[in-house]
């Protein structure tokens, strides 16, 4: 059951952190990107390239850090910045975009098939837990991914540019009037998404391998987590990834492998029905 | 800003109108000529490459309606398409094998698919629904495991027959024609319903859906029929594709068809009905003819979708729109800030029909938002045939009275609005519109991508019914509703916008704006017209204007409410004048009376003051009550 429980809990994790991507832009832009997923798995095939020159993984973290950082502000100019028509959900369109191209050099470059991330470049092994054994490197990167989520909530709600973020969200005109200026909010936001994910890469790699057909569900279920945990809530985010990743690992375990992604349709549609809010989100008054 | 003058009734043809009454002939000799070309020596290969179009188109179409129209991003085609194409394969091999029987349990199967997606999805977000649609085709795979053996599962659906219509089987020619004609009778359907008040109604549900259920378009309901019906061309694509090559496997639904489907749509152009079959073409054809396109298409689809945001407006179709406006208007470019100069305008007050205006009565009206009290105990009656004006402060709750009569905020416990003698309190708002309630907002909501005409005639989708049955295959109750759009014209001319009738609405100056609003109400014939501050940033000859419009709505016996701040314009126009001062109505009687109310004076004007207001030119036609 341990065991079950902490490979769902390490899913989950995964969903956990593409859903706080996904809110970091929402904050900053009011825009959801598509193509995060995408750009976290370019960091984790970035660093495997790094890790098999044989470069200090701290060093590969940071580069891919700095690469994926710049990458993500030229996506917010080209898909964001530069759309003619701000209205009628552009973005999504432009962030598919994206997510596509991105897929397509990954796919291009490194083919199709998973590639594993060198031995050595982050501790594995396992170790014997009351209840089963369980992967040490899974339990390291919850960590790795909590110890961000509490850095991103601390962001948000402490700093000023965390406090302009959640003040753009809640209506971008009266926030722009106060002296917010949302350009560079929105840039910087993209940068700091980037960044997170080149950090993150090489825990996250180890789990997922460097693979481009996975990129799509996790882009889906970060995006179930979010929804869960509802939308702007980085704590929400955690909980709800979490959740999520521990409900498909017993459906997988108890009911059957098929069944894994059906629970989870299930789960977003059971959400948008009762509480399209989230756990954690808070209902909009209607505007006239 | 650039004004024009009252050139003619039409000015700027468009091509449409120079060769319109060509096109459905063109069309019908341009579907005969593909429908034969196998028989004029078009070789298996390019037969193929046509169906193949076809199938693309079929699908395109489907997104068009629902992302192009309505505005939603529904990335589920290819679940649809899997539904229509199993369902047309389990039947054909198990029960009947009938095309056309066939086309219709596909279509059936598509739109139950395109309808689970659609009903969450009318809750929530434009996210959400993409994010759940694109989830739906992620399920396509798993599902069709679960079911197994009676579809193939993983190994794919095999041994489908050759297809047969009333028991003959067709050949390939025979099968090329079947999907020729029905793709070809799908896309009449679909132009029939682009052009019709239903077509024009997902576009102003697209923009907004306060301004959709203000006009008595039901944003949910109408929403819901065009998840429906998007389903329907990707589900009829579905059952060829079975039939093509007698085999359906679950990866060919996967989600890069969803980004291909995607990509020619705003390559060929969103909002069109054409775009769909060009972008097909191009997405269809051009890696045909290259080799190793495979290895690049997600990366060149992904530009097309990046570079639809940022350079092209409508694909294709928006790129030859904008060439011919170029060679036909020649000269003027396209203005932005367009405006109508008023004072060339013929200032004699238009006759309207005659309407039985509604009596609006509200009794002990309350509202609150938390913990303040924004109407408090409203009591008053507005008569047909009469402007009763609305007045007071800011936050006096003006803006709230009239959002709470239109339905837009539910109020509280004990409040009764009666409109015309029904209970409307707490009325849905298009419920309310259909009462025959118009109005107009304070900051006008005009739909971009509609032309100034469009936005006018949006107001006639109650007013002449006809169902999207009728309006798609031309029944009378749809030429009864097509007639009524003629009496927009009238309208516009009498209001002087005819000049900009075919400009974009979005072009137009705001004075401008605010006259194609109130056109809008004017031409939905309403019983009861809300008027929002319809004189806040209009220049003095538009003023003017204004005036004589409300009065011609008045003496067609409409009942009218204008909120204004002008005092000045509301002792002018107005019969009656009710005065809000903090949720509360502190006056309540003709303009003469108020302005010397001295509640009004000490609440509204300030202690010690006068009544003033800004001063507008004297009616010209000297009608003052």
């Amino acid at each position: 059951m341990t065991t079950v429980l902490i490979a769902g809990l390490a899913t989950g994790a995964i969903y956990a952190f593409i859903a706080l991507g996904y809110n970091i832009t929402h904050l900053a832009s009011g825009a959801l990107n598509f193509a995060h997923a995408n750009l976290m798995m370019l960091a984790v095939f970035l660093s495997m390239v790094g890790l098999k020159l044989g470069v200090n993984a701290i060093i590969v973290a940071i580069a891919v850090a700095i690469i994926t950082g710049l990458l993500a502000l030229i996506e917010e100019r080209l898909a964001i910045r530069l759309l003619r028509n701000k209205a009628s959900q552009s973005e999504l369109v432009t962030t598919l975009g994206v997510a596509s191209i991105i897929t397509g050099f990954i796919v291009l470059i490194w083919g199709s098939d998973p590639l594993s991330l060198p031995s050595g470049s982050w501790p594995t092994g396992a170790l014997d837990l009351p209840g089963g054994r369980v992967q040490i490197s899974d339990l390291l990167m919850i960590l790795v991914i909590l110890i961000i989520a509490a850095v991103l909530i601390l962001i948000s709600r402490k700093t000023k540019i965390g406090i302009s973020a959640l003040a753009q969200s809640e209506d971008r005109e009266a926030a722009r009037l106060r002296g917010v200026d949302v350009l560079k909010l929105s840039m910087f936001g993209f940068a700091l998404s980037g960044v997170v994910v080149g950090l993150a890469a090489i825990p996250i790699g180890t789990k997922t391998l460097a693979v481009s057909s996975v990129i799509l569900t996790l882009a889906i279920k970060g995006f179930v987590a979010l929804t869960l945990g509802g939308v702007g809530s980085m704590g929400g985010a955690v909980v709800g990834g979490l959740i999520i990743g521990l409900l498909e690992a017993v459906v997988e375990r108890y009911v059957g492998a098929s069944f894994r992604d059906i629970i989870v349709f299930v789960v977003f549609l059971a959400v948008l029905f009762i509480r399209p809010q989230g756990l954690f989100g808070t209902v909009r008054q209607r505007e006239v | 800003m650039a004004k024009i003058g009252n050139v003619s009734s039409v000015a700027n043809p468009t091509f449409s109108d120079r060769f319109g009454k060509f096109l459905p002939i063109v069309r019908v000799l341009v579907v005969v000529v593909i429908a034969i070309l196998p028989f004029i020596g078009l070789d298996q290969f390019w037969t193929r490459q046509v169906v193949l179009v076809a199938l693309m188109a079929l699908t395109v179409s489907g997104l068009s309606l629902i992302f192009g129209y309505a505005g939603q991003l529904n990335l589920g085609q290819p679940a649809m398409y899997a539904a229509g194409a199993y369902a047309a394969g389990y039947f054909s091999k198990n029960l009947v094998n009938d095309l056309l029987i066939n086309l219709a349990i596909g279509i059936l199967f598509a739109v139950v698919v395109g309808v689970i997606v659609g009903l969450p999805g009318l809750r929530t977000s434009g996210w959400s629904l993409s994010i759940l649609s694109f989830f739906l085709v992620l399920l396509v795979v798993p599902v069709v495991n679960i079911i197994g053996a009676p579809i193939g599962g993983f190994a794919g659906l095999t041994g489908i027959p050759i297809p047969a219509q009333f028991g003959i089987e067709l050949d390939n020619n025979m099968f090329y024609i079947f999907v020729v004609a029905i793709t070809a009778l799908w896309f009449f359907l679909m132009l029939n319903l682009i052009k019709s008040r239903h077509g024009r109604a997902l576009l102003v549900v697209k923009e907004s859906t306060v301004l959709a259920s203000s006009l008595g378009i039901p944003p949910f309901a109408t929403k819901l029929k065009v998840y429906a019906i998007s389903a329907i061309p990707s589900g009829i694509a579905g059952v060829f594709f079975a039939y093509l090559d007698g085999y359906v496997a679950p990866d060919s639904f996967g989600l890069n068809l969803g980004v291909t489907i995607l990509a020619a749509l705003v390559l060929g152009g969103a909002v069109s009905v054409y775009g769909p079959l060009i972008g097909a073409a191009f997405i269809v054809i051009v890696p045909s003819q290259l080799n190793s396109f495979d290895k690049y298409n997600a990366i060149v689809y992904g530009v097309l979708l990046v570079a639809s945001g940022i350079f092209f407006n409508n694909g294709i179709v928006g790129l030859w729109n904008w060439l011919m406006r170029r060679l036909f208007k020649s000269r003027r470019k396209p203005e932005t800030d367009l405006s109508v100069d008023f004072s060339e305008v013929k200032k004699e007050r238009p006759q309207l029909e005659h309407v039985d205006g509604l009596r609006l009565e509200l009794t002990n009206v309350n509202k609150r938002f938390g913990g303040n009290q924004a109407l408090k105990g409203v009591t008053a009656v507005a008569e047909p045939g009469q402007i009763t004006a609305l007045i007071g402060p800011n936050g006096s709750g003006k803006t709230t009275l009239l959002n709470l009569i239109s339905g837009f905020y539910k109020p509280d416990e004990g409040s009764t609005v009666l409109i015309g003698g029904k209970d409307a309190t707490g009325l849905p708002v298009h419920k309310v519109s259909q009462l025959g309630v118009g109005r107009t907002f304070q900051t006008p909501i005009i739909p971009a991508g509609l032309t100034a005409r469009e936005v006018v005639a949006a107001a006639n989708f109650d007013r002449h019914r006809s169902t999207i049955a009728s309006s798609v295959l031309h029944l009378p109750s749809y030429r009864r509703a097509r007639r009524s759009d003629a009496e927009v014209d009238g309208v516009m001319e009498s209001m002087g916008l005819a000049s900009i009738a075919n400009e974009p609405a979005s072009s137009l100056a705001l004075g401008t704006r605010r006259m194609v609003e109130l056109a809008r109400t004017v031409a939905g014939a309403n019983k009861l017209i809300l008027l929002d501050e319809v004189a806040a940033g209009l220049d003095e000859e538009e003023i003017v204007e204004l005036g004589i419009m409300i009065r011609a709505l008045r003496d067609s016996g409409a009942t009218v409410i204008l909120v204004e701040h002008n005092f000045t314009f509301v002792q002018e126009l107005a019969d009656h004048v009710l005065v809000l001062a903090e949720g509360a109505l502190v006056a309540d009687g003709a303009p003469e009376y108020v302005a010397n109310h001295p509640e009004v004076l000490r609440q509204y004007l300030g202690e010690g003051a006068a009544v003033t207001g800004t001063r507008t030119q004297k009616s010209k036609d000297g009608d003052k009550k």
